[in-house]
């Protein structure tokens, strides 16, 4: 994955740009910046390896499946069902949308295999080749991520003042 | 059926699915002709099941000359020899290597790419910082709403009221 800064930042501009005319856009941009963070709860995986949860159960297991697009389908639904109702559909999508930007971007990851880990499980076993666009720590990414960010949250400061000193 | 039961069961439901996703996906062997090539953990666990083919893992250096790396499956490690590293590298570091698995103990590099002790840290302080922020906007933004029972948090928009954002 590139940095979880990366990831939120990210889901900062899209949530953003998607709830540009909601009063509640400031809190549904949040959502959309937990979404973008939901997959990288596989990192249990360092406190409680997969190895010592087979041993222990007796049975295979992996923590990867939340790095999946079956995994992020199952935890933001999960997610959408702790709001109010009438906002679960709204919440559903904006909770995915931040989570598939994070599978979208872990699949421009530098590998040296040349292929991309399989985020698309399982609706897709093969590893898709990756472009390789960047490292996991290289700092480019949150620094570009965070100017877009920046700079948006300037446009809309000077565009939307209502909604800015209302909503937000 | 009460709604306070409809969503328990439909978390129940979902776990349930949850944990039997966690149980496939530690079925899924790797598979060279779809690319998914034996992991430290695979590796690390099980040396001998895969000596002669192609191999992706990641571990620390502990030694450059010859190249020693220490991969994990998180319950065993397995100190490996990396030959063929054509880049410099150094101890501390923590390096990805896709290349066939020689013997038990050797891999001949295809490609390798390294990280620096230093960027491991950068990725762990700014990755806690965003996690930091997500959470403060999640106080700041939520709030649980006056649900009778304990079982079902439900969480509501707060009345709008400030004029930050970012």
């Amino acid at each position: 994955m590139p940095d979880l800064l990366t990831h939120v930042l990210v889901g900062y501009i899209l949530g953003t740009l998607l709830t540009l005319n909601s009063e509640t856009g400031r809190q549904l941009t949040t959502v959309v910046m937990l979404g973008a963070i939901l997959p990288d709860l596989t990192k249990i995986k360092l406190v409680i390896p997969d190895a010592l949860v087979e041993a222990t159960l007796g049975i295979p297991f992996s923590w990867y499946a939340l790095h999946t697009l079956g995994g992020v389908l199952i935890t933001t639904t999960v997610g959408a069902l702790f709001v109010e109702e009438s906002r679960r559909r709204q919440v559903f999508a904006l909770l995915f949308g931040g989570a598939l930007s994070h599978l979208f971007l872990d699949s421009l990851l530098i590998k040296p295999s040349g292929y991309a880990s399989v985020v698309w499980w399982p609706f897709l076993t093969t590893a898709l080749p990756t472009p390789g666009l960047y490292l996991s720590s290289d700092r480019w990414p949150a620094i570009l991520t965070g100017l877009l960010a920046l700079g948006l949250y300037l446009w809309k400061r000077r565009q939307l003042p209502d909604a800015h000193q209302g909503s937000e | 059926m009460s709604p306070r039961w409809t969503l328990l069961w439909s978390l129940l439901l979902l776990i349930c699915v949850l944990g039997g996703l966690f149980l496939w996906a530690g079925t899924l062997d790797p598979n060279i002709q779809n690319h998914r090539y034996p992991d430290s953990a695979d590796v690390a666990a099980n040396p001998e099941l895969y000596v002669g083919a192609s191999v992706e893992v990641s571990g620390t250096v502990i030694e450059t000359n010859p190249a020693i790396i220490t991969v994990t499956s998180g319950t065993e490690t397995q100190n490996l020899e990396i030959t063929n590293v054509e880049k410099p590298i150094s101890e501390g570091e923590t390096v990805f290597v896709f290349g066939t698995l020689q013997d038990t103990n050797t891999i001949e590099a295809n490609s390798v790419v390294s990280r620096t002790a230093l960027a491991e840290r950068y990725m762990l302080i700014v990755s806690f910082v965003a996690g930091l922020w997500v959470l403060a906007r999640l106080i700041k933004d939520w709030e649980f709403g006056p649900d009778k029972s304990l079982l079902k948090p439900q969480l509501i928009l707060k009345k709008s009221s400030g004029n930050d954002d970012a």
